[in-house]
């Protein structure tokens, strides 16, 4: 009896506990306002310019945001252009991508600047810390839903039953690209958050797996979780093709850390 | 000071805690139930202490599995709820994965003493009971090496009933 009483003690002063946690874990947030919008795009019939409107949600679903902007189709048409005249300097798998993805943001770098603007603008509207901001800006491309980008005929993304972009040398788009047609996939992803977060102050890293065929964010800010280290910073995972992924967790089939490695990371 | 992985640290730290003490509390004393009941082992007993040792150490080694998968649940959660909510939600998949590495280090120590038995000629328990300190500390090291070779599949098991988001297909 008295073992009963002293167990169910227990589990209230941790049940207690843990909710006090959790409380001190939503009011250490800042108190965000909802702003609900819709999800569409309007098209200039003439210039084929596009002006997205863009409604996300946080990791954790604790706040939700608006946004729009105008991309411009020639703009998009000379991004292609230079990502077609891209050539890798290296053979070996990590490289070979860190290259393109370093010519990708170096020749996004300036088109891509009103969108870590508004960005900025935003978290500063709302008073967000470096953390949310960096969440701002993932979930936001977390968002957008997934296209298969191919640099053959679509074949192998028919099963699937997901969009998928046709033709685009080296199965990727540029970062502007991807603005502009709201198509991506992981490297697309992985590639535009590198500029967004870089041109943000933060220090991001996108890393690729063979074993995996797949490309991902890595970001070092504090934080837990699955993570890779170099020198002695560490980068937290960031999977980016779906909603809901927070910082620091690999997907399941996806956590030995040996299969990663680095391709591109900011050296200041 | 990052507040948020601070409070990530203490429930994390709370939990660790909470769950190691009641799970170690609880079957250390199952085990003495055990042995007075059906083995009628006095508390002096060396080598039925070293054989609840192991179970112990197997035990806290297999529920180790819980706490990153538990700190990972918790992330997961839909933190638009309100806080009460969150902490059932938490103590509830909690306890399921407690009772996965529970069940799974129960069945361990069991399976390796059954195996032990049916392997040599003797009868352990009453080796045990007689104070044999030998074989008291060869069937512990079955339950720890068992352990050690089981954790990583209860780990991935535990990590299969996580709610974590969808991917696209690859």
């Amino acid at each position: 009896m008295k073992a009963t009483v002293k167990i169910i003690a227990l589990f209230f002063l941790f049940f207690w506990i843990i909710s006090l946690l959790i409380d001190g874990l939503k009011h250490s947030e800042v108190a965000y306002e909802m702003s609900l919008c819709e999800d569409y795009t309007e098209f200039d019939t003439i210039t084929a310019d596009r002006t997205h409107h863009r409604n996300w949600d946080l990791i954790d679903y604790r706040a939700s945001y608006c946004t729009h902007y105008r991309s411009y189709e020639d703009l998009a048409k000379q991004s292609r252009e230079k990502r077609n005249l891209i050539s890798p300097s290296n053979n070996e798998y990590g490289a070979y991508w860190g290259s393109v993805y370093r010519q990708l943001v170096e020749e996004n770098d300036e088109w891509v600047s009103f969108m870590a603007d508004s960005l900025l603008q935003t978290a500063l509207l709302d008073s967000l810390d470096a953390a949310s901001l960096a969440e701002l800006t993932v979930s936001f491309v977390q968002d957008i839903p997934y296209h298969f980008i191919s640099s053959g005929d679509c074949s192998e993304a028919d099963a699937t039953k997901h969009p998928c972009v046709a033709l685009a040398k080296f199965g990727i788009l540029s970062p502007y690209e991807f603005l502009h047609t709201l198509s991506g996939d992981c490297d697309t992803r992985a590639v535009l958050l590198f500029s967004l977060l870089r041109k943000l102050n933060f220090d991001p890293m996108i890393v690729v797996s063979y074993e995996y065929r797949h490309a991902m964010l890595a970001l070092n800010i504090p934080s837990s979780g699955d993570h890779i280290t170099l020198g002695r910073k560490n980068y937290y995972f960031w999977e980016t093709t779906a909603k809901g992924w927070p910082v620091g967790m690999l997907p399941p089939d996806m956590q030995n850390i040996d299969y990663w490695e680095i391709a591109l990371v900011d050296e200041l | 000071m990052n507040y948020n992985i601070a409070i990530l640290g203490l429930i994390e730290i709370v939990s660790a805690v909470t769950i190691g003490i009641f799970i170690l509390s609880i079957t250390y004393k199952i085990l003495q139930w055990v042995g007075r009941r059906y083995y009628k082992i006095s508390e002096s007993n060396l080598a039925y202490s070293i054989f609840t040792a192991s179970i112990m150490f197997s035990v806290g080694f297999m529920i180790n599995e819980v706490i990153q998968p538990l700190i990972s649940s918790f992330r997961l959660l839909n933190q638009d709820a309100a806080s009460y909510v969150l902490a059932f939600r938490y103590i509830g998949q909690g306890a399921v994965y407690i009772a996965i590495a529970y069940c799974a280090s129960i069945v361990i120590a069991l399976l390796s003493t059954s195996l032990y038995a049916r392997l040599t000629p003797i009868d352990e328990f009453e080796e045990i009971r007689k104070n044999n300190v030998g074989i008291a500390i060869i069937i512990g090291s079955i339950i720890i090496t068992l352990t050690l070779l089981t954790k990583s599949g209860v780990g991935l098991l535990i990590e299969s009933i996580i709610p974590y988001p969808q991917l696209p297909p690859k």
